[in-house]
Protein backbone atom coordinates (compact mmCIF):
# COMPACT_ATOMS: atom_id res chain seq x y z
CA UNK A 1 0.00 0.00 0.00
CA UNK A 2 1.05 3.54 -0.89
CA UNK A 3 0.14 6.37 1.24
CA UNK A 4 -0.94 10.07 0.28
CA UNK A 5 3.07 10.96 0.89
CA UNK A 6 4.63 8.07 -1.23
CA UNK A 7 1.81 9.01 -3.97
CA UNK A 8 2.43 12.70 -4.19
CA UNK A 9 6.65 12.23 -4.48
CA UNK A 10 6.02 9.56 -7.09
CA UNK A 11 4.15 11.72 -9.41
CA UNK A 12 6.34 12.45 -11.97
CA UNK A 13 7.85 8.73 -11.96
CA UNK A 14 3.98 7.26 -12.45
CA UNK A 15 3.71 10.08 -15.72
CA UNK A 16 7.07 8.85 -17.32
CA UNK A 17 5.85 5.40 -16.63
CA UNK A 18 9.33 4.86 -14.25
CA UNK A 19 6.94 2.74 -11.61
CA UNK A 20 7.87 -0.70 -11.42
CA UNK A 21 5.14 -3.04 -11.85
CA UNK A 22 4.16 -3.59 -8.24
CA UNK A 23 4.83 -0.25 -7.39
CA UNK A 24 2.20 1.05 -10.40
CA UNK A 25 -0.41 -1.13 -9.02
CA UNK A 26 -0.01 -0.04 -5.68
CA UNK A 27 0.02 3.77 -7.18
CA UNK A 28 -3.61 3.16 -9.09
CA UNK A 29 -4.88 1.86 -6.39
CA UNK A 30 -4.54 4.62 -4.07
CA UNK A 31 -5.58 6.84 -7.00
CA UNK A 32 -9.17 4.91 -7.09
CA UNK A 33 -9.24 5.71 -2.63
CA UNK A 34 -7.80 8.99 -2.58
CA UNK A 35 -9.79 12.14 -4.45
CA UNK A 36 -6.99 14.48 -3.20
CA UNK A 37 -4.12 12.43 -4.76
CA UNK A 38 -5.58 12.41 -8.26
CA UNK A 39 -6.58 15.84 -8.17
CA UNK A 40 -2.49 16.12 -7.22
CA UNK A 41 -1.64 13.59 -10.21
CA UNK A 42 -3.61 15.55 -12.48
CA UNK A 43 -1.88 19.35 -11.45
CA UNK A 44 1.00 17.22 -11.85
CA UNK A 45 0.20 16.62 -15.10
CA UNK A 46 -1.03 19.91 -16.14
CA UNK A 47 1.78 21.67 -14.65
CA UNK A 48 3.43 19.32 -17.54
CA UNK A 49 1.72 19.87 -20.24
CA UNK A 50 1.81 23.86 -19.19
CA UNK A 51 6.00 23.56 -19.46
CA UNK A 52 5.48 21.76 -22.52
CA UNK A 53 3.16 24.28 -24.47
CA UNK A 54 5.89 27.14 -23.71
CA UNK A 55 7.66 28.72 -26.70
CA UNK A 56 11.51 29.28 -26.59
CA UNK A 57 11.92 33.15 -25.96
CA UNK A 58 12.92 34.96 -29.80
CA UNK A 59 16.49 35.60 -30.82
CA UNK A 60 16.64 38.84 -31.56
CA UNK A 61 17.78 40.53 -34.65
CA UNK A 62 20.61 41.86 -33.62
CA UNK A 63 21.57 39.31 -31.49
CA UNK A 64 21.57 37.29 -34.53
CA UNK A 65 23.54 39.38 -36.57
CA UNK A 66 26.12 39.72 -33.68
CA UNK A 67 26.69 36.01 -33.58
CA UNK A 68 26.91 35.55 -37.31
CA UNK A 69 29.05 38.50 -37.60
CA UNK A 70 31.43 36.29 -34.83
CA UNK A 71 31.71 33.57 -36.85
CA UNK A 72 32.24 35.30 -40.24
CA UNK A 73 35.58 36.88 -38.26
CA UNK A 74 36.04 32.92 -36.62
CA UNK A 75 36.08 32.32 -40.31
CA UNK A 76 38.21 34.85 -41.84
CA UNK A 77 40.59 33.42 -39.01
CA UNK A 78 41.09 29.84 -40.19
CA UNK A 79 39.33 28.06 -43.38
CA UNK A 80 35.81 27.14 -43.84
CA UNK A 81 35.02 24.91 -42.07
CA UNK A 82 37.63 25.20 -39.74
CA UNK A 83 38.42 21.92 -38.08
CA UNK A 84 38.52 20.59 -41.76
CA UNK A 85 42.27 19.03 -42.55
CA UNK B 1 9.73 22.58 -27.26
CA UNK B 2 11.98 21.95 -30.19
CA UNK B 3 12.61 24.73 -32.46
CA UNK B 4 9.97 25.40 -34.97
CA UNK B 5 10.28 26.05 -38.48
CA UNK B 6 14.01 24.06 -38.96
CA UNK B 7 14.77 20.22 -39.07
CA UNK B 8 17.73 19.58 -37.58
CA UNK B 9 18.38 16.10 -39.83
CA UNK B 10 21.58 15.02 -41.78
CA UNK B 11 21.66 17.81 -44.77
CA UNK B 12 21.04 20.27 -42.70
CA UNK B 13 24.31 19.52 -40.64
CA UNK B 14 25.92 19.00 -43.36
CA UNK B 15 25.01 22.46 -44.68
CA UNK B 16 26.67 23.54 -41.68
CA UNK B 17 29.68 21.53 -42.30
CA UNK B 18 29.80 22.72 -45.51
CA UNK B 19 29.62 26.58 -43.99
CA UNK B 20 26.45 27.69 -45.71
CA UNK B 21 25.84 30.44 -44.04
CA UNK B 22 22.46 30.37 -44.30
CA UNK B 23 21.97 26.95 -42.13
CA UNK B 24 23.93 29.40 -39.50
CA UNK B 25 21.74 31.87 -39.58
CA UNK B 26 18.41 29.37 -38.87
CA UNK B 27 20.19 27.74 -36.18
CA UNK B 28 21.26 30.32 -34.54
CA UNK B 29 17.53 31.69 -34.89
CA UNK B 30 15.93 28.80 -33.50
CA UNK B 31 18.15 28.13 -30.69
CA UNK B 32 19.98 31.13 -29.22
CA UNK B 33 16.88 32.46 -26.89
CA UNK B 34 16.61 28.52 -25.46
CA UNK B 35 20.45 28.67 -24.74
CA UNK B 36 20.26 31.91 -22.93
CA UNK B 37 17.52 30.47 -21.12
CA UNK B 38 19.80 27.68 -20.10
CA UNK B 39 22.42 29.77 -19.56
CA UNK B 40 20.50 31.90 -16.77
CA UNK B 41 19.75 28.43 -15.61
CA UNK B 42 23.75 28.88 -14.26
CA UNK B 43 24.02 32.62 -13.57
CA UNK B 44 22.49 36.27 -12.98
CA UNK B 45 25.05 38.01 -14.56
CA UNK B 46 23.97 39.22 -17.58
CA UNK B 47 27.54 39.56 -19.13
CA UNK B 48 28.27 35.77 -17.90
CA UNK B 49 25.13 34.48 -19.80
CA UNK B 50 25.62 36.39 -23.35
CA UNK B 51 29.63 35.34 -23.21
CA UNK B 52 28.55 31.72 -22.24
CA UNK B 53 25.88 31.64 -25.57
CA UNK B 54 28.65 33.78 -27.85
CA UNK B 55 31.31 30.98 -26.66
CA UNK B 56 28.95 28.25 -27.82
CA UNK B 57 28.60 29.38 -31.02
CA UNK B 58 31.82 29.97 -31.83
CA UNK B 59 32.36 26.42 -30.27
CA UNK B 60 29.67 25.16 -32.82
CA UNK B 61 31.34 26.74 -35.59
CA UNK B 62 34.73 25.08 -35.03
CA UNK B 63 33.50 21.49 -33.95
CA UNK B 64 30.94 21.48 -36.52
CA UNK B 65 33.26 19.39 -38.95
CA UNK B 66 34.40 17.00 -36.27
CA UNK B 67 30.81 16.34 -34.60
CA UNK B 68 30.16 12.70 -35.81
CA UNK B 69 26.14 12.82 -34.59
CA UNK B 70 26.51 10.38 -32.29
CA UNK B 71 24.21 12.50 -30.25
CA UNK B 72 21.40 14.72 -31.75
CA UNK B 73 22.52 18.71 -33.14
CA UNK B 74 20.51 20.10 -30.47
CA UNK B 75 21.85 18.29 -27.63
CA UNK B 76 25.71 18.57 -28.60
CA UNK B 77 24.91 22.23 -28.39
CA UNK B 78 23.06 22.34 -25.33
CA UNK B 79 26.22 20.23 -23.76
CA UNK B 80 28.82 23.14 -25.02
CA UNK B 81 26.55 25.59 -23.53
CA UNK B 82 26.76 23.93 -20.31
CA UNK B 83 30.19 23.37 -20.35
CA UNK B 84 30.95 26.88 -20.96
CA UNK B 85 28.00 27.88 -19.02
CA UNK B 86 30.18 26.04 -15.92
CA UNK B 87 33.35 27.37 -17.07
CA UNK B 88 32.15 31.11 -16.79
CA UNK B 89 30.45 30.95 -13.73
CA UNK B 90 33.33 29.33 -12.09
CA UNK B 91 35.33 32.27 -13.47
CA UNK B 92 32.81 34.80 -11.91
CA UNK B 93 32.67 33.73 -8.58
CA UNK B 94 28.52 33.21 -8.91
CA UNK B 95 27.29 29.54 -7.58
CA UNK B 96 28.71 27.06 -10.17
CA UNK B 97 26.90 23.67 -10.21
CA UNK B 98 28.05 20.66 -8.72
CA UNK B 99 26.87 17.51 -8.28
CA UNK B 100 25.09 16.17 -6.74
CA UNK B 101 22.63 18.48 -7.60
CA UNK B 102 20.19 18.50 -4.52
CA UNK B 103 22.42 21.12 -3.36
CA UNK B 104 19.59 23.07 -2.55
CA UNK B 105 17.93 20.56 -0.53
CA UNK B 106 17.05 22.55 2.38
CA UNK B 107 15.04 24.94 0.02
CA UNK B 108 14.67 22.31 -2.33
CA UNK B 109 11.61 20.21 -1.35
CA UNK B 110 8.21 22.09 -2.71
CA UNK B 111 6.76 19.19 -0.88
CA UNK B 112 8.44 19.12 2.83
CA UNK B 113 5.88 19.85 5.95
CA UNK B 114 3.37 19.02 3.13
CA UNK B 115 2.47 15.71 5.62
CA UNK B 116 0.99 14.31 8.67
CA UNK B 117 3.24 11.35 9.91
CA UNK B 118 0.88 9.06 8.81
CA UNK B 119 1.55 10.26 5.50
CA UNK B 120 -2.06 12.12 4.75
CA UNK B 121 -1.88 15.28 3.63
CA UNK B 122 -2.06 18.51 5.80
CA UNK B 123 -4.31 20.60 3.03
CA UNK B 124 -5.41 17.81 0.66
CA UNK B 125 -5.58 18.93 -2.88
CA UNK B 126 -8.79 19.43 -4.59
CA UNK B 127 -9.48 19.35 -7.95
CA UNK B 128 -9.18 22.69 -10.18
CA UNK B 129 -12.28 24.69 -11.37
CA UNK B 130 -11.89 24.69 -14.96
CA UNK B 131 -12.31 21.37 -16.43
CA UNK B 132 -9.51 21.99 -19.18
CA UNK B 133 -7.14 23.98 -17.85
CA UNK B 134 -4.79 23.27 -20.18
CA UNK B 135 -6.70 25.72 -22.39
CA UNK B 136 -6.82 28.32 -19.47
CA UNK B 137 -2.95 28.24 -19.79
CA UNK B 138 -2.97 29.51 -23.17
CA UNK B 139 -3.79 32.64 -21.88
CA UNK B 140 -0.99 35.29 -22.10
CA UNK B 141 -1.57 36.27 -18.64
CA UNK B 142 -1.05 32.21 -17.70
CA UNK B 143 2.37 32.09 -19.97
CA UNK B 144 3.40 34.70 -17.92
CA UNK B 145 2.96 32.90 -14.95
CA UNK B 146 4.24 30.09 -16.02
CA UNK B 147 7.36 31.37 -17.24
CA UNK B 148 7.86 33.42 -13.83
CA UNK B 149 7.21 30.13 -11.79
CA UNK B 150 9.75 28.54 -13.99
CA UNK B 151 12.37 31.30 -13.51
CA UNK B 152 12.04 31.26 -9.27
CA UNK B 153 13.32 27.75 -9.50
CA UNK B 154 16.13 26.64 -7.89
CA UNK B 155 18.76 26.74 -10.32
CA UNK B 156 18.97 22.53 -10.39
CA UNK B 157 15.66 22.43 -10.65
CA UNK B 158 15.46 24.95 -14.12
CA UNK B 159 17.96 23.54 -15.75
CA UNK B 160 16.63 19.86 -15.38
CA UNK B 161 12.68 21.64 -15.82
CA UNK B 162 13.76 23.39 -18.68
CA UNK B 163 15.60 20.51 -20.74
CA UNK B 164 12.93 17.64 -19.91
CA UNK B 165 9.82 19.59 -20.36
CA UNK B 166 10.07 22.70 -21.75
CA UNK B 167 12.45 21.27 -24.38
CA UNK B 168 11.16 17.93 -24.36
CA UNK B 169 14.22 16.22 -24.54
CA UNK B 170 14.55 12.78 -22.77
CA UNK B 171 15.96 11.75 -19.50
CA UNK B 172 18.80 9.98 -20.54
CA UNK B 173 19.79 12.80 -23.19
CA UNK B 174 19.49 15.37 -20.16
CA UNK B 175 21.37 13.51 -17.95
CA UNK B 176 24.16 13.31 -19.82
CA UNK B 177 24.08 17.41 -21.00
CA UNK B 178 23.81 18.36 -17.15
CA UNK B 179 26.24 15.42 -15.85
CA UNK B 180 23.77 14.16 -13.14
CA UNK B 181 22.84 11.24 -12.12
CA UNK B 182 19.39 9.35 -13.05
CA UNK B 183 18.46 10.05 -9.86
CA UNK B 184 19.07 13.33 -9.45
CA UNK B 185 16.98 13.69 -13.09
CA UNK B 186 14.16 12.45 -11.20
CA UNK B 187 14.26 14.22 -7.88
CA UNK B 188 14.94 17.68 -9.51
CA UNK B 189 12.14 17.32 -12.51
CA UNK B 190 9.70 16.22 -9.67
CA UNK B 191 10.20 19.04 -7.24
CA UNK B 192 10.65 21.82 -10.39
CA UNK B 193 6.92 20.54 -11.82
CA UNK B 194 5.54 20.62 -8.48
CA UNK B 195 6.56 24.28 -8.07
CA UNK B 196 5.10 24.94 -11.18
CA UNK B 197 1.72 23.15 -9.92
CA UNK B 198 1.67 25.26 -6.91
CA UNK B 199 1.75 28.62 -8.95
CA UNK B 200 -0.63 26.85 -11.35
CA UNK B 201 -2.77 26.20 -7.93
CA UNK B 202 -2.74 29.70 -6.90
CA UNK B 203 -2.95 31.71 -10.13
CA UNK B 204 -6.33 29.46 -10.81
CA UNK B 205 -7.33 29.81 -7.13
CA UNK B 206 -6.87 33.91 -7.56
CA UNK B 207 -4.67 33.90 -4.93
CA UNK B 208 -0.95 35.13 -4.71
CA UNK B 209 1.62 32.56 -5.16
CA UNK B 210 4.27 32.28 -1.93
CA UNK B 211 6.87 34.93 -2.65
CA UNK B 212 10.07 33.18 -3.97
CA UNK B 213 13.29 34.13 -3.21
CA UNK B 214 14.00 37.45 -4.93
CA UNK B 215 15.33 36.63 -8.02
CA UNK B 216 16.81 38.23 -11.30
CA UNK B 217 14.27 41.33 -12.24
CA UNK B 218 12.33 40.37 -14.92
CA UNK B 219 9.04 42.67 -14.35
CA UNK B 220 8.51 44.50 -16.92
CA UNK B 221 5.22 46.04 -15.02
CA UNK B 222 6.86 47.93 -12.55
Amino acid sequence: MMNCEQVAHAASDYLEHRLGFSARFAFRFHLLMCGACRAWVEQVRHARAALRSLQPPPAEAPQVEAVLGALRRERARGDSPPNEP
Amino acid sequence: MPAPGVEFDEAFVARLRAGDERAFRDLVTALHGSLQRLARAYSRDDSVIEEAVQETWVGVFRGIAAFEGRSPLRSWIFSILVNQAKKLAVRAHTRAQREPALDDLAEGDPLAGAFFEDGHWREPPSPWDPQDPETAFLTAEAQEVIVAALESLPESQRRVVLLRDVEGMGSEEVCNILGITGTNERVLLHRGRVRVRQALDAYLRGTPPAPPAPRRERSRTS
